[in-house]
């Protein structure tokens, strides 16, 4: 452990980590989510349809959503820094270059392919699989604040870019945001980020190094019963599958509710801003949410009943929305989901790494994610569809609030007591085994 | 509202829609107009500087004081 001259402990380098990390999220997700903003002008310049432009994000949701375990792969083998910094420069230099869109397919390539894939590598998985390597008792609390990053970026970034583009027009503002990465994102990742405590003679958390006495072969920490070297092993036990399969739930129903929740609240005679308002508190709420529920992880312990109880609130907030009308219903609703959206996140990683460690954690993570992904994929055209066969949102919304419970019943029975290295008492060694 | 475009899959991790964002905008609009489109610009850019600023300054006055000796690679 380092000490300064005055004598003074400096601050634990891992909260260096931390933030930095929030910040990654918040430059690529911002500059990610403000791809709507150039979709009026690209149609203006080029006449481009609304359909096409489409192409060139759902390309990229794709790309993302299928190489996140590859990227995970990837930093579990080389190490976060590595590709965290390879993927920021990638992507800062595809969105300067955006800036010189001349041709459709160069937009789907450049947006679509190349930084996509970039942006699978500065992904959420891999920073909290990062940040999970620096922070063992304070997991949660890190990781909630490193999925904070993802709703600034929204309430920062976009503002920004959507001002900029008014103000400079649309390749100006590409090639800010591009810059905004560049000259913020790469530097600050390469003066900061570490891949192991170990390497700066470091604990996790700032704990001082443990006495050595008696036989070094004794683990100086204990070790879950399904803590893995490689991430295969881990699809051989029961949590992951009960954490990936109220994942999915998760990315169905938040996506329902990004994409279907405007058009519901007009449709229950809402007036549009008024909808975009509630919609702004439901997406502020996201920060509050994902820092408490990572706190409250650490403080109190049983993450997975926290996490059953953010899904059972969820389902819930589904169940009042169909029954209650009108503003009250809508408001009552996006206090209850927008405090859940996103404290999934920081519970899911802390409990993987908890249970699985954080050798093969990218990996882990990149499934976890394409699981929720995958969630996503399915339900967005699901509730358009029905909304087109039924007229009415009742149905889709009913789903969505009936998976939610099933999913707060898989978190919960996951067996936290048993396989978390939290709980476990004393070292132990020992391989995955199933349940 | 249709089936949901390929780009509105994206949203949770990606795109919001693009009324959405309009009216987003019209509600800032509302409350930061007096700034203007710079005066806005320069508040955001403002708090996204806030983050790396306040890491490199705590960074170099710990590693002044000798706080961070094994900290470069």
């Amino acid at each position: 452990m380092n000490q300064s001259k005055t004598g003074k402990q400096p601050l634990y380098y891992g909260w260096y980590i931390v933030f930095t990390c929030m910040f990654i999220a918040l430059v690529t997700n911002g500059v990610r989510n403000s791809f709507a903003i150039f979709i009026i002008p690209l149609e203006t310049d080029f006449g481009w349809s609304r359909g096409e432009l489409s192409i060139a994000a759902s390309v990229g949701f794709f790309a993302n959503a299928v190489t996140q375990p590859f990227l995970g792969r990837i930093f579990d083998w080389q190490g976060g820094r590595r590709v965290l910094l390879v993927s920021m420069i990638v992507f800062g230099v595809a969105t300067v270059l955006l800036s010189l869109t001349f041709h459709f397919l160069f937009l789907v390539f450049l947006f679509g392919l190349v930084s996509g894939i970039a942006a699978s590598g500065t992904s959420l998985s891999n920073t909290m699989a990062l940040v999970s390597r620096w922070f063992r008792r304070r997991r949660g609390t890190v990781t909630g604040i490193n999925a904070t990053g993802l709703a600034a970026g929204g309430f920062l970034i976009v503002p920004f870019a959507a001002y900029m583009l008014e103000a400079t027009g649309w390749r100006i503002t590409w090639a800010i945001l591009g810059m905004l990465v560049l000259g913020l994102g790469v530097p600050l990742s390469y003066l900061f980020l570490r891949d192991d405590p170990s390497k700066m003679g470091l604990q996790p958390d700032g704990d001082p190094e443990p006495p050595v006495e008696g036989p070094t072969e004794i683990p100086d920490r204990p070790r879950g019963p399904l803590e893995v070297d490689r991430w295969a092993q881990a699809f051989r036990s029961w949590p992951i599958w009960q954490l990936s399969g109220s994942y999915f739930v998760c990315g169905f129903t938040t996506s329902i509710i990004s994409i279907h929740f405007v058009p519901f609240a007009i449709g229950q005679g809402i007036s549009p801003v008024l909808a975009a308002t509630i919609f702004s508190f439901m997406m502020a709420l996201n920060m509050v949410g994902s820092l408490g529920a990572g706190y409250l992880s650490d403080r109190f312990g049983g993450s997975k009943n926290l996490l059953a109880l953010v899904y059972f609130c969820r389902g819930s907030a589904y169940v009042l929305l169909l029954l209650v009308p009108g503003a009250m219903g809508l408001w009552v609703f996006a206090a209850v989901a927008g405090l859940s959206w996103v404290a999934t996140n920081p519970l899911t990683t802390s409990l993987t790494a908890d249970v699985y460690g954080v050798r093969a954690l990218g990996t882990i993570g990149g499934i976890s994610f394409f699981f929720h992904a995958m969630g996503a994929v399915i339900s967005v055209p699901m509730a358009g569809f029905l909304y087109d066969a039924t007229g009415s949102y009742t149905i889709p919304f009913a789903i969505a609030g009936a998976l939610l419970f099933p999913a707060a019943l898989s978190a919960f029975t996951i067996r936290e007591r048993k396989y978390s290295s939290r709980y476990a008492a004393a070292p132990a060694i020992s391989g995955a085994s199933g349940d | 509202m249709s089936w949901g475009s390929p780009q509105a899959i994206v949203a949770h991790g990606g795109e919001l829609d693009v009324h959405l964002l309009g009216w987003i905008k019209d509600l800032l609009d509302d409350l930061l107009g007096g700034l203007g489109d710079w005066g806005v610009i320069a508040l955001a850019g403002a708090m996204i500087l806030v983050i790396p600023v306040g890491l490199m300054v705590l960074y170099f006055s710990q590693r002044k004081r000798g706080g961070y000796d094994a900290a470069v690679d």
